[in-house]
């Protein structure tokens, strides 16, 4: 893979309500990568974990040697991989289809055997990894929630002692101290895009045809954030960055970023080039980068300052 | 033995139990209805018959959801209403259905295409033979039936999306695009097809096809079928044709029938047809069996239909309404030409409406016309319209009396109520209605659409002598004539070339003139006019306009309000160009009298700088539609300035701009939208195209230099190119210096020397008049100092 890290614009560097600022744009990969999406960082900052349009295959993508390499092409594996701390194994769902049934089973790959392992078989309403927290990778199934150990190699109905998220029927449940509930802050509706706040205090989630919130665990509104699509909090819990995208109906016009300051409670646009469709950002773990794909499947990095 | 005999029956009826029964139990769905709320930019609205596809997207969800679950499947909903806050982003909708892990995903919309298709079209992501999910396409397959099964439509359709919206590479339906799971949009039907349109705004019409992709759910999970079925149909006049365009394979041509009372026995049900025009009537969970149907309606006779139904069967019962005796007088209810029109055509029709079906022997025996003239008749509408042709044609300048007798008669035998009486006059000359540009006016484009616009077709064999072009010195001009304009009373055309600037041209048309009845004008008029003062020396140009690059549809702009949204459009179009092969055209229309705007927006937002002596615009086909034109520019990266250009007064193309030093604000300006406002007296429905947005633009009369001071020396490609037999050459100077501009051609002998002289720093223009050169290549060569270069250009006579 031909290094392509190409500075495509002398960018006017943008306050963002003077806590942060963009520093530069990157291009990671070109068409002769193929079109890839959804890119998260590894927990080392060091490469992006990447996948196709609808969410089939894993690539991993290594910024020092910017060399692409594909994991596998399992259908659902890139619908929000999970790391285990070490960065050492990725853990993921693969979907197949019986009777156009959808059957979802738990897998990791270990990048140092590079080896794939199942973890628990396939089964109907199998989740995409949730968390995972020292060798422990929280999933839900129908309406379960079981934790894997990787020492024991079993899963066990036990919930995590961390706060986790998750969509039931569109409902947004929140589990806490050992016990799962009905969260829904604002009533019923679809509940998407959510994640709890790095300090584990507060709830990001999106309600269709309402908006974007914070909300701490006992449901309090703390932050509006309006018509936020896909937002992911900052490592340190200061920022959320998100897409403004408009469509016609049919087909995604624009696309626009931007961060949301918890402090100021205000939101910037990242000013990058106006002829990108940016979507699905995602911030490093250090927090001095965010990942984005465009419309079309390129894969963009941009370096941020944070005063 | 009878454990044996036990357990067959046990067997046998749980294999009956499980052929007939269903159940989506365990399965999971997400019902998607496409668009959401009210705003006719992307909510498809039809004005004709008031439906929002929006509003039948979620009737349709709102039918289908109950349906799947009351067989046991889990529905998730992705709208929650039909407000505008439900018009949800196309990555929410996939959102929703992601983070429920549904098994299939159906977003429901219907079509449109300029109103005359009707047919159902099912998309599923990828090409047509390499969908991304393989099970979407098997869903397509069966879903594509089973709506065609529901709905009236004349055909089907499965394509990968990819395939089918080739212009938008893999890119496809932004609502499929993200979906970890397969999913299809299906486009039940066409609802700007008036007939179907009219179709879509009865709820169970809806609830049919809602019914329809149950089903298919039921056939994609292997899931049984329903044991139940429905008796639906369409009733209409058997006599009365629809007003509207139909599709000529349907039955869509007769008029449907309002407020009709249907009778379901057994079972005692009843339907009334709604106040909606499209005669639909609808039972659905119905036990199979034979049924009666029977139909009351006032004015039509009773009529009934026995029909069996099966189990999981749609059925429909159409039936023409069998027309009542009328044993009332009939009356005469419009006639044209109106009573005491004047200057009517002598080809002139005359066409008398009657209330019923009419004798058709009997009203043409009671017809009469004095001074008499025959003619032939023709009756339509189901003999409710009379027709009458003069053959040979009426005589000029006379008083005609048409009348109808008591002896005309129904088809009941019926007298007519009374006598009907009318006259008109037939015309005596040729009469102008319209002319552009009219007698006296200026400012006309050099190149324009001279558009005279008269009473009756033109007879083109008497346009030689009797309507002439000719320029100051009573020479004629060349043009090219829009002939079939003709036929419409039109004499319209453009001039070969560009006219020249600042000159009096004269259009005159002679009394010889005359309209295809051999009517004369019969009087000479003159229409002198002057062109546009302006020299205009194209600028750098930012956009050629040749590709639509970043220009958005209006409707995608936020600004734009009070429009037609199907008819409001943005394309690249070849019918006007000012130079290259495209142009820009906005087609829009209002839908109220007052308060529209139509903005085009390009998200490229050039930078046109800050100098204020800059002058930006683009080249404007008006239409002479006198809305007002506006461009809009940024500052401070996204701080809006709206700047009045223009009333668009007039037909042609004129380059229209604005020196920065209009635009408030201050810094760097970014150009970005083209915008249409309506006025109080401006045309509802019209275009412009737009062509080369440019700044650094420089006017001027004859060879003349502009206020700029230019940093380096430059000449830029002649204008037009190619050319006949005149074109403009544009250079600059930084220095003051003697400027040498000479043309050659092919075999390098020097042809004309435009310039050879000192000359000041500045922008200039020379005109070259190639009229007594052969057509070919020819190089323009400019030499200033040390500055040297050289253009080619195309002569083509």
């Amino acid at each position: 893979m031909k290094y392509i890290l190409i500075f495509l614009f002398l960018l006017t560097v943008t306050a963002l309500s003077q806590e942060i600022v963009v520093e530069n744009l990157s291009q990671i990969t070109d068409y002769n990568a193929g079109t890839l999406f959804y890119p998260q960082f590894t927990p080392d900052n060091k490469a992006l974990i990447l996948t196709s349009e609808a969410y089939a295959g894993l690539w991993i993508y290594d910024l020092n040697f910017n060399s692409l390499t594909m994991i596998n092409n399992h259908l659902g594996s890139g619908y929000y991989p999970q790391f285990s701390a070490d960065g050492l194994t990725v853990f993921f769902r693969t979907d197949t289809y019986k009777d156009n049934l959808k059957y979802s089973d738990l897998r990791s790959y270990s990048f140092v055997e590079r080896k794939e392992q199942v973890l628990f078989p396939a089964d109907r309403f199998v989740s995409q990894p949730l968390s995972v927290t020292n060798n422990e990778i929280s999933y839900s199934k129908d309406t379960q929630v079981f934790i894997y150990q990787t020492q024991a190699k079993e899963s066990v109905k036990r919930v995590s002692t961390l706060p986790l998220v998750l969509i039931e029927n569109s409902n947004l449940m929140l589990q806490q101290n050992g016990e799962k509930r009905l969260f829904n802050p604002l009533g019923s509706g679809n509940y998407l895009w959510a994640s709890i706040s790095p300090d584990n205090s507060q709830v990001l989630f999106h309600l269709a045809g309402k908006g974007t919130f914070i909300t701490d665990l006992s449901g309090n509104l703390l932050h509006q954030l309006g018509n936020a699509h896909a937002p992911h909090f900052s490592p340190n819990g200061r920022f959320v960055v998100y897409m403004m995208d408009k469509d016609d109906g049919q087909v995604v016009l624009e696309s626009k970023l931007f961060v949301y300051s918890l402090a100021s409670k205000t939101a910037t646009e990242l000013t990058l080039d106006n002829s990108l469709i940016c979507m699905y950002p995602r911030w490093s773990p250090d927090g001095k980068q965010i990942a984005f794909n465009t419309s079309d499947g390129l894969i963009y990095i941009i370096d941020l300052k944070i005063d | 033995m009878k454990y044996s005999i036990k357990l067959f029956f046990v067997l046998f009826a749980l294999l009956s139990l499980t052929l007939s029964s269903q159940s989506l139990v365990n399965k999971k769905i997400c019902v998607d209805p496409g668009h959401g709320g009210h705003d006719p930019a992307d909510d498809r609205y039809i004005p004709a018959t008031g439906l929002w596809e929006s509003d039948a997207n979620w009737d349709k969800a709102l039918h289908l959801k109950p349906i799947l679950e009351s067989f046991g499947a889990t529905v998730i909903l992705t709208r929650q209403g039909n407000s505008d806050a439900d018009d949800l982003a196309l990555s929410v909708r996939a959102g929703i259905a992601n983070s429920n892990n549904v098994d299939f995903f159906n977003s429901i919309h219907s079509n449109g295409w300029q109103g005359t298709s009707n047919s159902t079209l099912m998309l599923f992501r990828g090409y047509d033979n390499q969908p991304v999910f393989p099970n979407a396409k098997t869903m397509s397959n069966i879903m594509v039936a089973q709506i065609y099964t529901a709905n009236r439509t004349t055909g089907t359709s499965v394509r990968g999306d990819w395939s089918f919206y080739p212009d938008w590479g893999t890119s496809g339906l932004g609502v499929l695009r993200p979906l970890t799971m397969p999913g299809v949009l299906s486009e039940g039907s066409f609802h700007d097809y008036i007939p179907e349109s009219w179709r879509l705004l009865n709820t169970h019409y809806r609830r049919s096809e809602s019914w329809a992709i149950a089903k298919s759910y039921l056939s994609y999970f292997n899931a049984g079928t329903i044991t139940t079925g429905t008796l639906a149909g369409i009733l209409r006049d058997s006599l009365q044709d629809v007003s509207y365009f139909y599709i000529s394979s349907t039955n869509d041509r007769k008029k449907h029938v309002n407020g009709v009372t249907v009778t379901l026995q057994p079972g005692n049900k009843t339907y009334i047809t709604d106040q909606k025009n499209n005669g639909f009537y609808y039972f659905d969970s119905l036990a199979p069996g034979t049924y009666t149907l029977y139909f009351n309606a006032p004015g039509y006779g009773a009529d009934s239909a026995t029909v069996t139904l099966a189990a999981n069967q749609l059925r429909f019962v159409d039936r023409w309404l069998p027309e009542l005796p009328n044993y009332n007088p009939p009356v005469v209810t419009s006639y044209q030409p109106a009573n005491g029109d004047s200057n009517i055509i002598l080809t002139k029709p005359i066409i008398i409406n009657f209330d019923m079906r009419m004798n058709t022997t009997l009203a043409q025996a009671a017809f009469s016309i004095t001074p008499n003239v025959a003619g032939n008749f023709t009756w339509e509408n189901n003999n409710r319209r009379m027709i009458f042709t003069p053959n040979p044609k009426y005589s000029p300048g006379v008083t005609y009396l048409v009348s109808i007798a008591t002896t005309a008669k129904s088809a009941w035998g019926v007298a007519l109520a009374n006598n009907y009486s009318f006259s008109f006059r037939t015309r005596l000359k040729l009469n102008l209605l319209s002319a552009y540009p009219d007698s006296g006016a200026v400012n006309v484009p050099a190149r324009t659409l001279f558009t005279f616009v008269f009473d009756a077709p033109i007879s083109a064999s008497s346009l030689g002598s009797n309507f002439q072009f000719v320029d100051e010195n009573n020479s004629p001009v060349g043009v090219i004539l829009n002939s079939p304009g003709l036929a419409q009373g039109m004499i319209q055309f453009e001039t070969i070339n560009p006219l020249l600037t600042n000159k009096t041209y004269t259009i005159n048309i002679k009394p010889g003139l005359k309209d295809i009845d051999q009517m004369e004008f019969g009087e000479t008029k003159s229409f002198p006019f002057t062109t546009e003062m302006e020299n205009y020396v194209s600028g750098q140009v930012l956009d050629p306009l040749e590709t639509i690059g970043q220009w958005k549809d209006p409707n995608y702009s936020g600004s734009t309000v009070g429009t037609n949204a199907d008819l409001t459009t943005f394309t690249m179009s070849q019918d006007r160009k000012i130079s290259g092969t495209y142009s820009g055209k906005i087609a829009y229309v209002f839908s109220n009298p007052s308060g529209g705007v139509v903005r085009t927006f390009n998200a490229a937002k050039p930078s046109v700088g800050s100098n204020n002596t800059t002058k930006v615009g683009l080249w404007i086909w008006g239409d002479n539609s006198k809305n007002n034109l506006e461009y809009w520019f940024y500052y401070n990266t996204s701080t809006n300035v709206i700047v009045p250009i223009c009333n668009i007064d007039w037909i042609g193309w004129k380059l229209k701009y604005v020196p920065l030093s209009q635009v408030t604000g201050t810094g760097e300006k970014l150009f970005h939208s083209v915008v249409i406002s309506q006025t109080a007296n401006g045309s509802l429905n019209s275009a412009i195209y737009i062509d080369d947005l440019q700044m650094n633009i420089a006017t001027g009369l004859e060879e003349t230099t502009d206020d700029f001071n230019p940093t380096s020396y430059g000449i830029s490609q002649n204008y037009p190119n190619p050319f006949n037999p005149s074109t403009f050459i544009n250079y600059q100077i930084p220095l003051k210096g003697r400027v040498s501009l000479k043309v050659f051609d092919l075999l390098g002998k020097e042809v004309e020397t435009l310039v050879d002289e000192e000359k000041e720093p500045g922008i200039y223009r020379v005109v070259f008049n190639a009229s007594k050169l052969a057509s070919g290549m020819y190089f323009a060569r400019i030499t200033s100092g040390e500055f040297i270069q050289t253009i080619k250009m195309n002569l083509l006579k």
